[in-house]
C-alpha cells in the first residue's frame, strides 16, 4: 500500500534495561564488544543455599530512580519495574516533550509475560494455614484475605504494564498487551505500528518486558528440557547455533520505544533511527514438534508476509537480528526458515542473535532484537552472536561468530520465535525523507 | 480500507449451556446461571458463588486429534471446543482454503494454576519465615507437572487452535482484562480490513473460578458477597448492586472478508463496522469518574462504523455489577448518546452469566448478533431497585421484542481498558 507522511512509522526513542546494561549507549557497547550479562541469579530473597544458576540478569536498576511514588512502587511487580522504567529512558532518548502532547494520540502497546506471584508472600498464607493440622483451601481462604495486600492481584495482570505508562503519561490511545511469549514484544511493535497507520494515533509507547527468572520459570524450563546444561563458566555451555548448544539460559529485560507517524517526528525536529516498513505473524507448531521443517515452514510465514508487507524482495536485506537462543531444535528450524524465505540470499545476509549476550528474555526478545537493528543501521556495525565458535553444519549461515563486524545496513529484518510457537517478524529501513 | 468484514461462524460455551443455543434460549428466558461454587470448598471465601459452566466433559465434546491434550487448562479445553463448534457453525471447508490467510487473534485469560502441586511445594520448602529455595525446587520436580505449568499460559489457546486446525496465518492472543477478547476481535477485524488474512479465528475463553481468582478479586473488594441467592446476587444497575460475579467461558467468532463470504453462500450473522479503543489513564483500579476512556472508545467505534448514535438500536452494556463501572457507564452513554440514551435499550447479560473476564466481550457480541437475528433484546435480571443515577431503559427483567440492525457493545477492563464494538445487519450494497 503506498503511504502518506501521516502513515509511516519512524522509531525516535529507544529505552532499554537489559542484562548488558541500562540505556541503549550502554547496551550498545557492550553488544558489540562482546560483553555477555550472564551473571548468577540472586535467590537472597529464600532462605538456603542452592546450586548456581546462570542467568541475564540486569545488574544496577534502581527501580526508585524511576518511580518517584513508593505507593506505586508497591503495586508493580518486577516486570513492571522495569517497564516503566524503560519508557523514562525511552521518553528521555526521543526528547518526547509528552506534556505538550495531545493525550488521546498518545498510546501504549506493551508485550508482557505471565507474572508469577511472589512465593514468598502467597507461601506464607499457604504455610500458616497449613500451621493447624494440614493445609486445606477453607483455612487458605481466611489466611490469604489476612495477609495479602488488597491490590495483590494486580501485582500478577499482563495488562498493568501497558496501563502503568499509561496513567505516568496520561496516554490515553489505544492500549493492547499481547502475551505471545517471546514473540509478545516485537508483536506489539508491529501491531503499534499499523495503529498509527490508521490513523488512530500517533505517537506510541511500544515493546515488551518481562522477567522469566522466578523459581517457577526455572522449574518449568529445567523439567521440560529447555535449559542448557550448566558446567561451570558460561562459555562452556551456551552456545547459539553452534554444534556443542544443548540449551537455552533465561534472563530478564524491559525495552521500550518510542515509535511516531512521520509527519508528527517531522514536525517536532525529531531524530529519526529508523523506519517501520513491514509486519508478520504465524503460528502452528507443538512445542515439542521435533521436525525442523514443520517448524521452519510456519516460521517463513511471519518473515514471508513481513516482506511482502514491505514490498521488498529478499535481496534487499542486509542483516537479520535473529532468535537465536542456542536451543537444540529452535537454532536449526531458524536456520531452515531464512532459507525458506530468502532462497539463497539466506547465505550472503548476516545474522547474528543478541540473545547470545542476554539469555532468553521472554516478551522483551524482540525489544533487545530491534535495538541491535536499529543500532546497526544507525552505527554501520553488526553485533556478534557471542560463544559461537564451532558452527552447527546444518546451521550454515553467516552468524557473525565472536565479534562485531563492519557493514552499511540499509534493510534489517527482525525476528523473534517462541519455542511455544508464535513468532514474529519486522522490517525495518533506514531512514529516507 | 474498503474490504468488509462480517461474521459467517460464532459459538460459545457459558454458565447457561454448552453452545449458542441452549445460552441464547435460557438469556431469552431471563435466567441465571450463577450457582454456589462446587469446583473448591469456598466455605471459609466472602464469595461463594459464580457462573459454572456445567456439564462440561472434554473428552466427550473434542475428537482425538492425537495430540497429547491431557494437561490443557480450561481455557484451552474451552477454546478448543467452542472453535471446533464456530467452525461448524461457518460451514467452512478448510481444506479447500489457503491456510496462509487465516489467522488466529484471541483475547484469552491464563489457565488454572496448579494450585494443589504448588502448596505441597511450599508446605515442604517454607522454613517458617520463608521459602527455602533449595528446597523448593527439589520438591518441585516431583510435585509440578512441566506441561501442566507451560499449559497454565495465556497464549496456550490461540496456538492449540492454530495447531490443531491448521491455521497458519497472523497470530496473537492478548490479555487486557476484562476488555481482552472483543479487543482481539478489533484488531482481527483490522487484521482483514487491511488484506493480511481473509479468515480470523477471534474471540477468548477464561476462567478465574479458582482459589486464587476469589481471592484476587475479594481482595480487591470487587465481587459481590450476596451469597444467599446466588442466582439474584449479579444485579447491574441495580440500587442494591454490590460486585460483580464471576463466571467462566469462551466465545469464538470466525470473521470473514465479505467477498470470500459471498464466494461460498456463507451464512452471514452480521456485519462489523465499528472498533473504538482507548486507555483511560487515570488509575490503575478505578475507571475515570468522567468515563473519559469510555467515551473516546464508543465515540471511535460510531466515527470508524460511521454511523450516528441514534442508528444505534441495542447498547450491549459491559454492566458489571459494580457500583463504579455501572454508574460510569450509565454517565459516558448519556455524554455519546445525548438524550437518545434515554430511547436506546441498554441490557447487561452478566445479570445472568456473571462476569467471563477475558472471555465476556466475545460471548456478548454475539448476543448483539442474536438479537439483530432474532429481533429480541435480553434483559437485565435481578432488577428491582433503581438507582437514581443509572436512570436508563435497562431491558429490566424480561427480554422484549425489539427490531435491532445495529447494535453497540461495551468492554471495560482493569487498568483502564475500553473498547466498544459495533455490528450490524448484513446488507449488501451498503
Amino acid at each position: 500500500m503506498k503511504k502518506n507522511n501521516d502513515q509511516r512509522v519512524v522509531v525516535t526513542g529507544m529505552g532499554m534495561i537489559t542484562p548488558i546494561g541500562i540505556g541503549i549507549d550502554c547496551f550498545w557497547k557492550n553488544a558489540i564488544a562482546g560483553s555477555h550479562g550472564i551473571d548468577y541469579i540472586d535467590f537472597s530473597d529464600y532462605s538456603g543455599e542452592t546450586e548456581p544458576i546462570l542467568a541475564g540478569i540486569i545488574k544496577g536498576f534502581d527501580p526508585k530512580i524511576y518511580i518517584s511514588q513508593r505507593k506505586s512502587l508497591k503495586v508493580m511487580s518486577r516486570d513492571m519495574q522495569i517497564a516503566v522504567g524503560a519508557a523514562k529512558l525511552a521518553v528521555e532518548d526521543a526528547k518526547l516533550n509528552i506534556e505538550a502532547e495531545d493525550p488521546t494520540q498518545v498510546g501504549v502497546t506493551i508485550g508482557s509475560g505471565m507474572i508469577h506471584a511472589d512465593i514468598n508472600e502467597l507461601g506464607a498464607s499457604i504455610a500458616l494455614s497449613a500451621k493447624n493440622g494440614g493445609f486445606t483451601i477453607s483455612g487458605f481462604g481466611k489466611e490469604a484475605m489476612q495477609i495479602l495486600f488488597p491490590l495483590w492481584l494486580l501485582k500478577q495482570l499482563p495488562n498493568m504494564l501497558a496501563s502503568h505508562i499509561s496513567i505516568i503519561y496520561n496516554a490515553q490511545a489505544p492500549s493492547n498487551t499481547p502475551t505471545t511469549a517471546s514473540a509478545a514484544g516485537l508483536q506489539a511493535i508491529g501491531e503499534a505500528a499499523r495503529i498509527i497507520e490508521r490513523q488512530n494515533a500517533k505517537v506510541y509507547f511500544c515493546g515488551g518486558a518481562d522477567c522469566r527468572i522466578h523459581p517457577l520459570d526455572i522449574l518449568k524450563y529445567q523439567m521440560l528440557g529447555l535449559l542448557a546444561k550448566q558446567n561451570g563458566d558460561i562459555k562452556n555451555f551456551y552456545f547459539p547455533y553452534d554444534i556443542r548448544r544443548s540449551g537455552m539460559i533465561p534472563g530478564e529485560a524491559a525495552g521500550i520505544f518510542i515509535i511516531e507517524s512521520l509527519s508528527h517526528a517531522l514536525e517536532r525536529g525529531a531524530r529519526i533511527y529508523a523506519e517501520i516498513i513491514g509486519y508478520g505473524s504465524s503460528a502452528g507448531v507443538e512445542f515439542r514438534e521435533k521436525d525442523p521443517e514443520k517448524r521452519a515452514y510456519i516460521e517463513s510465514i511471519a518473515i514471508t508476509s513481513a516482506m511482502e508487507d514491505a514490498q521488498i524482495a529478499p535481496e534487499d536485506i542486509d542483516y537479520i537480528s535473529g532468535h537465536g537462543c542456542s536451543s537444540l531444535n529452535g537454532d536449526l528450524a531458524e536456520t531452515l526458515a531464512y532459507k525458506k524465505a530468502l532462497g539463497n540470499h539466506a547465505y550472503k545476509v548476516a545474522v547474528s542473535s543478541i540473545s547470545s549476550m542476554t539469555g532468553y528474555v521472554g516478551a522483551a526478545t524482540g525489544s533487545v532484537n530491534l535495538a541491535s537493528a536499529i543500532m546497526a543501521i544507525n552505527d554501520s556495525k553488526i553485533a556478534p552472536t557471542l560463544f559461537l565458535s564451532q558452527p552447527d553444519p546444518k546451521c550454515d549461515l553467516d552468524y557473525i561468530p565472536g565479534t562485531f563486524r563492519n557493514r552499511e545496513v540499509n534493510i534489517a529484518l527482525v525476528n523473534t520465535f517462541d519455542f511455544s510457537g508464535q513468532g514474529a517478524a519486522l522490517v525495518l529501513k533506514k531512514f529516507q525523507r | 480500507m474498503d474490504r468488509r468484514v462480517v461474521i459467517t461462524g460464532m459459538e460459545m460455551i457459558t454458565p447457561l449451556g454448552i453452545g449458542m443455543r441452549e445460552t441464547w434460549e435460557g438469556l431469552k428466558a431471563g435466567k441465571s446461571g450463577v450457582v454456589r461454587i462446587s469446583s473448591f470448598d469456598c466455605s471459609s471465601f466472602q464469595t461463594q458463588i459464580a457462573g459454572e459452566v456445567k456439564n462440561f466433559n472434554f473428552d466427550d465434546l473434542w475428537y482425538n486429534t492425537g495430540h497429547d491434550l491431557k494437561y490443557l487448562g480450561k481455557h484451552s479445553q474451552f477454546a478448543l471446543v467452542t472453535t471446533k463448534m464456530a467452525l461448524e457453525n461457518s460451514g467452512l471447508n478448510l481444506d479447500t482454503i489457503n491456510r496462509r490467510r487465516i489467522g488466529v487473534y484471541l483475547g484469552s485469560g491464563e489457565g488454572e494454576f496448579d494450585f494443589d502441586g504448588f502448596v505441597r511445594d511450599i508446605i515442604e520448602s517454607w522454613d517458617g519465615n520463608r521459602v527455602d529455595i533449595n528446597k523448593f525446587l527439589q520438591v518441585g520436580v516431583n510435585v509440578l507437572n512441566p506441561i501442566r505449568e507451560f499449559e497454565h499460559d495465556s497464549n496456550r489457546p490461540s496456538i492449540h487452535i492454530s495447531n490443531t486446525f491448521g491455521l497458519y496465518g497472523p497470530n496473537s492472543n492478548c490479555l487486557t482484562a476484562c476488555a481482552a477478547s472483543s479487543q482481539a476481535i478489533g484488531e482481527a477485524w483490522w487484521t482483514i480490513k487491511r488484506g493480511n488474512a481473509d479468515i480470523m479465528v477471534t474471540g477468548g475463553s477464561h476462567s478465574m473460578i479458582h482459589p486464587l481468582g476469589v481471592i484476587g478479586f475479594n481482595l480487591l473488594t470487587a465481587l459481590s458477597t450476596q451469597n444467599d441467592i446466588p442466582e439474584q446476587a449479579s444485579k447491574p444497575f441495580d440500587m442494591k448492586r454490590d460486585g460483580f460475579v464471576l463466571g467462566e467461558g469462551a466465545g469464538i467468532l470466525i470473521l470473514e472478508e465479505l467477498e470470500h463470504a459471498l464466494n461460498r453462500n456463507a451464512k452471514i450473522w452480521g456485519e462489523i463496522t465499528g472498533y473504538g479503543t482507548s486507555a483511560d489513564a487515570y488509575r490503575i483500579t478505578d475507571a475515570h469518574p468522567d468515563g473519559r476512556g469510555a467515551i473516546a472508545a464508543m465515540k471511535m467505534a460510531l466515527d470508524t462504523a460511521k454511523t450516528a448514535p441514534e442508528d444505534i438500536d441495542y447498547i450491549n452494556a459491559h454492566g458489571t455489577s459494580t457500583n463504579v463501572n455501572d454508574t460510569v457507564e450509565t454517565c459516558a452513554i448519556k455524554q455519546v448518546f445525548g438524550d437518545y440514551a434515554y430511547k436506546v435499550p441498554v441490557s447487561s447479560i452478566k445479570s445472568m452469566l456473571g462476569h467471563l473476564i477475558a472471555a465476556a466481550g466475545a460471548v456478548e457480541l454475539m448476543t448483539c448478533l442474536l438479537s439483530i437475528q432474532d429481533g429480541i433484546i435480553p434483559p437485565t435480571i435481578n432488577y428491582n431497585d433503581p438507582d437514581p443515577q443509572c436512570d436508563l431503559d435497562y431491558v429490566p427483567n424480561k427480554s422484549r421484542k425489539h427490531t435491532v440492525n445495529t447494535a453497540l457493545s461495551n468492554s471495560f477492563g482493569f487498568g483502564g481498558q475500553n473498547v466498544a464494538l459495533i455490528v450490524q445487519k448484513y446488507t449488501d450494497g451498503k
